[in-house]
């Protein structure tokens, strides 16, 4: 598994040479925003995205060299985000599905977060009442634009899987969105 | 099944989706933060002196640092001296091939499994290898420094014949699969890949591709590819139809459905 490996030293594991370690840190840092903006919607709370980014960057680091350069990188990129993410839930026994991205007591209530047109919050707030794994497919497909194909293949799961992960993922963001607006949305 | 079998999103969720592509940035100080962090990390891995510097000079032959080099060096001269002393034992035996059979057969690949590597690993290394290692030390190779065109060079500006310049290619080749079958066995599959990705580079038609295409498969699967692991074996098995390696995984891995 990925995260078996993210927590070793970066030392000899690699085998980047500078050139290539140098290219590798352009697209890591041309690539940060994306990863960040993926973490917040996976539900990394902001007390650990800079942990987890960090992590993310170490395994994407000893990956490197597997990258197949003809394929597209954003979904590569997620596909490890979201395993550091699922690994890093599991050690710290946080393995709640519903747990809310942020938990500050003084989080906005939802009616304040849409009084407040604060539509991403209120997106983050629904992405969060999805299971992690279903979540990942509505994001990859629905937010990245990925081909449901490249999809299954970057979590590793069966085509007809990932189909049926966001069938339900779209069910649970609608009735998600519904609750937190307090009614439909139409 | 395809998007037309799926229930549509409404046009509100839909427009949260779509402004949620036109993010805005990150924060500025949280970047700088992350990405100090990332050039700390990988200023102190080139630093330490044991990572692999420009590729196709390898490690071995890295000019920058000699004590660390010097250690590894020694280490593969005793392996390789055991290498040469067990194949010495068993040729004395009598169950290697005659020494004329070895001048003009190249030695057949076999297959490194895990179970029967390292305990026969002396004699798996086709006994030519070691043997002639032990022959002619002036051109002792490391693992992972002899690439084929560095042999091939061997070859033409010594007196070492062809046929010799094949069996070290051969003990080189195993020495750099050594550590992706070790990795392996340790469950370490990030280390496995990189030392078959460390023989693709140095000898993409070598003797041992096809262990080596094995191995990446197996490596690929244990680390949780298994989309990658399942390509790899659908070509494996088309370049080595009739190959025994990989018999544990002939059909892909079962569908899951979630329903």
């Amino acid at each position: 598994m990925l995260a078996a490996e993210k927590l070793k030293p970066l030392s000899n594991r690699a085998g980047l040479s500078a050139a290539a370690g140098d290219e590798y840190l352009q697209v890591y840092q041309r690539e940060l925003d994306y990863l960040l903006a993926t973490l917040r919607r996976l539900g990394v709370p902001s007390h650990d995205v800079e942990d987890v980014v960090h992590d993310v960057f170490l395994v994407m680091y000893r990956r490197w060299q597997d990258y197949d350069r003809n394929r597209p990188l954003r979904p590569w990129l997620f596909s490890i985000a979201y395993r550091v993410w699922l690994t890093h839930r599991r050690k710290s026994r946080r393995e709640i599905p519903t747990e809310p991205a942020e938990t500050h007591d003084h989080a906005p209530a939802p009616d304040e977060v849409v009084a407040a047109g604060q539509t991403r919050q209120l997106l983050l707030r629904g992405l969060t009442e999805l299971p992690l794994e279903r979540r990942a497919v509505l994001i990859m497909h629905e937010v990245d634009e990925v081909p449901m194909r490249e999809v299954a293949a970057q979590l590793g799961i069966p085509l007809f899987t990932a189909y049926s992960r966001l069938r339900k993922a779209r069910l649970e963001l609608e009735a998600a969105l519904g609750r937190l607006q307090k009614g439909p949305l139409e | 099944m395809t998007d037309r079998h799926l229930p549509s999103l409404s046009s509100a969720a839909r427009e949260l989706l779509a402004d949620e592509r036109l993010r805005p940035a990150e924060d500025e100080a949280l970047k700088r933060r992350v990405l100090e962090r990332a050039r700390d990390a990988l200023s102190s891995d080139r630093s330490s002196g044991v990572t692999p510097v420009a590729a196709g000079t390898g490690l071995w032959h890295s000019a920058r640092r000699g004590r660390p080099r010097a250690h590894l060096l020694a280490a593969a001269a005793l392996a390789f001296s055991g290498l040469a002393v067990g194949a010495v034992g068993l040729y004395r035996s009598g169950m290697l091939a005659t020494a004329e059979s070895r001048q003009t057969r190249a030695p057949q690949p076999q297959p490194i499994m895990p179970a029967q590597c390292s305990p026969a690993l002396s004699a798996a290394v086709t006994s030519n290898a070691a043997v002639t290692i032990a022959a002619t030390p002036a051109v002792e190779p490391s693992p992972t420094a002899a690439s084929g065109r560095q042999l091939a060079h061997a070859a033409a500006v010594s007196d070492v014949t062809p046929s010799t310049v094949v069996q070290q290619q051969y003990a080189v080749e195993l020495g750099l699969l050594e550590p992706a079958r070790r990795a392996l066995s340790q469950r370490d599959y990030g280390a496995a890949l990189a030392a078959v990705a460390r023989h693709q580079r140095e000898f993409p038609q070598g003797e041992l591709s096809e262990e080596r295409d094995a191995l990446r498969v197996r490596a690929l699967w244990g680390a949780g590819q298994k989309a990658s692991a399942d390509r790899a074996a659908l070509d494996f098995r088309k370049r080595y139809p009739k190959s025994g390696l990989l018999s544990w995984k002939l059909e892909p891995a079962p569908a899951s459905s979630e329903r």
